[in-house]
């Protein structure tokens, strides 16, 4: 048996390590596009999750309540009373109890209180990433758009939620944009 | 001989990492799958138990609950006995409704309360105690006759029976009728049953129930004939034919100049400027019967629809 030279041995040598670059390089490639892929999907995930969120709070608030003065609605700041409908007046009675989001521009988050006044307990939730405030009633894009609260009660809220954030050195985001009507007048 | 194998482990080595990569990525794509689906589900199921509200609401509340397929889901609605409210004007009961919506293993509930007008109290034709009644001076010329149920009969010629006019009247809407003008015009204008609205033209024809006519600046002359509550906003100046039994309410200057004939009442709101003038052949006869007929149109159960007092979601 006649064993394989030095050349044949290095010749083999290099083309395994061309083969195994090439390889490393494609299934590196292709783990970065799983990565990018999953963290867009996990925002988009996020952004439609928080969204659902907001909708299912304003949606059942009263729009009288929502609009009033004392609870200074705007673009980056919401406040609503938690209510009950009390059969014996036939009318909706409001709690000391509310929800309260507030947008802090200066570090992109998003803030959801929960203050529940039989107990005296405040919760909080932190939405990180959002780069846009949230609330408006008239939006044409991040640029143009407004809040009125004449217009909240009439025609409902606007809602944009924008996140974004740097994955592997891409940057990625993803908006969402929601009409919500207050079922409450 | 024990090195010819080594290709083949190095080979089923690539294809487990290979596989493994493969497992790992189609299982992402499966959970991703999963959870655009349960997301569509729920919105879905939101909107199934909002078909289900509002399937109730359509029908007066008239058929009790709803169970309905849509699409490739399904509602559930029930409704709970009222509770009722007596207020001065109307009896009013109000329905806990609770509707499910499900579709693909996801439900969602709605909760509302939802009010319906039983009875509207109707107001006394006895409000209505003249033939004509106007805020302003009324000026009688021509054949025109005014009159009432005690007046003679047969009635004499030009006869114009003071116990059925009233000029100089303070005349309120609300107390005659028990809604305001506007909220009576929003309920013709949105068409609610028994009521006809015209904008900005003259009707034409029988006439039947509420009718609402926002006056066009042209003078009044067409034909109709009709019965109920026949509402003028604007000027009416009559130059063609009107034969109408129960309530003629004018918002504006009233001038019946042609062929009128009203059996029940006109009452005419008109700024001070000028008189409210009947002339021609005008016959006003004062008839309770036809003002009561013409009242019973606004307390009718379905006259209002039912409304959405309360709405939470769990």
């Amino acid at each position: 048996m006649r064993a394989f030279t030095i050349v044949e041995l290095m010749a083999a040598s290099a083309i395994l390590v061309i083969l195994m670059s090439g390889l490393l390089m494609v299934l590196q490639h292709g783990e970065l596009i799983t990565g990018i892929g999953t963290a867009k999907v996990d925002l988009e995930a996020e952004v439609k999750m928080l969204t659902e969120w907001i909708t299912k709070d304003l949606r059942q608030t009263n729009s009288v309540n929502l609009t009033s003065i004392a609870n200074d609605p705007n673009y980056a700041h919401l406040k609503f009373n938690l209510w009950v409908w009390d059969n014996a007046t036939k009318n909706i009675t409001y709690s000391d109890s509310y929800i309260e989001y507030n947008y802090y521009s200066s570090n992109q988050t998003l803030d959801r209180g929960y203050y529940d006044a039989s107990t005296g307990t405040a919760f909080n939730n932190t939405f990180y990433d959002i780069t846009l405030p949230p609330f408006y009633t008239s939006y044409t894009n991040e640029s143009d758009n407004d809040f009125d609260s004449t217009d909240l009660r009439m025609e409902g809220l606007i809602t944009v939620i924008k996140k974004e954030k740097t994955v592997r050195g891409r940057v990625l985001n993803f908006t969402m944009v929601e009409k919500v009507r207050i079922r409450n007048e | 001989m024990n090195k010819k194998g080594s290709p083949l482990i190095f080979s089923l080595f690539i294809i487990l990492v290979l596989a493994g990569l493969s497992a790992t990525f189609l299982y992402k794509q499966v959970n991703q799958s999963f959870l655009v689906n349960r997301y569509a589900d729920s919105t879905r199921a939101f909107w199934l138990a909002e078909a289900g509200l509002q399937d109730i609401i359509s029908t007066n509340l008239a058929v009790g609950n709803r169970n309905n397929s849509l699409g490739q889901g399904n509602y559930t609605c029930v409704i709970s006995n009222p509770t009722t409210k007596t207020e001065a004007n109307n009896i009013t009961s109000y329905y806990p409704v609770t509707s499910n919506g499900t579709l693909g293993g996801v439900s969602r509930q709605i909760n509302a309360v939802v009010s319906q007008l039983v009875e509207s109290t109707k107001m006394p034709a006895g409000n209505f105690k003249n033939g004509i009644e106007s805020s302003v001076a009324i000026s009688l010329k021509g054949s025109s006759t005014v009159a009432g149920e005690t007046s003679p009969d047969p009635l004499p010629a030009k006869y114009r029976d003071p116990d059925y006019y009233k000029a100089n009247s303070t005349i309120s809407f609300p107390d005659l009728f028990g809604y305001s003008s506007t909220e009576l015009k929003a309920m013709c204008v949105a068409n609610v049953t028994n009521t006809t609205f015209y904008n900005n033209t003259w009707p034409s024809g029988n006439l039947t129930g509420v009718i609402w006519v926002t006056a066009p600046s042209s003078n009044f002359n067409g034909n109709v004939e009709g019965e109920g509550l026949l509402i003028v906003e604007g000027n009416l100046k009559i130059t063609g034919r009107i034969d109408f039994k129960g309530i003629v309410y004018v918002i504006g200057d009233l001038d019946m100049a042609g062929t009128a004939t009203i059996n029940g009442t006109v009452l005419a709101e008109s700024a001070a400027t000028l008189d409210t003038s009947v002339t021609g052949t005008a016959n006003i006869m004062h008839n309770s019967t036809n003002i009561d007929n013409a009242l019973e149109f606004l307390k009718r159960q379905t006259f209002f629809p039912p409304r959405v007092e309360s709405w939470q979601e769990n």
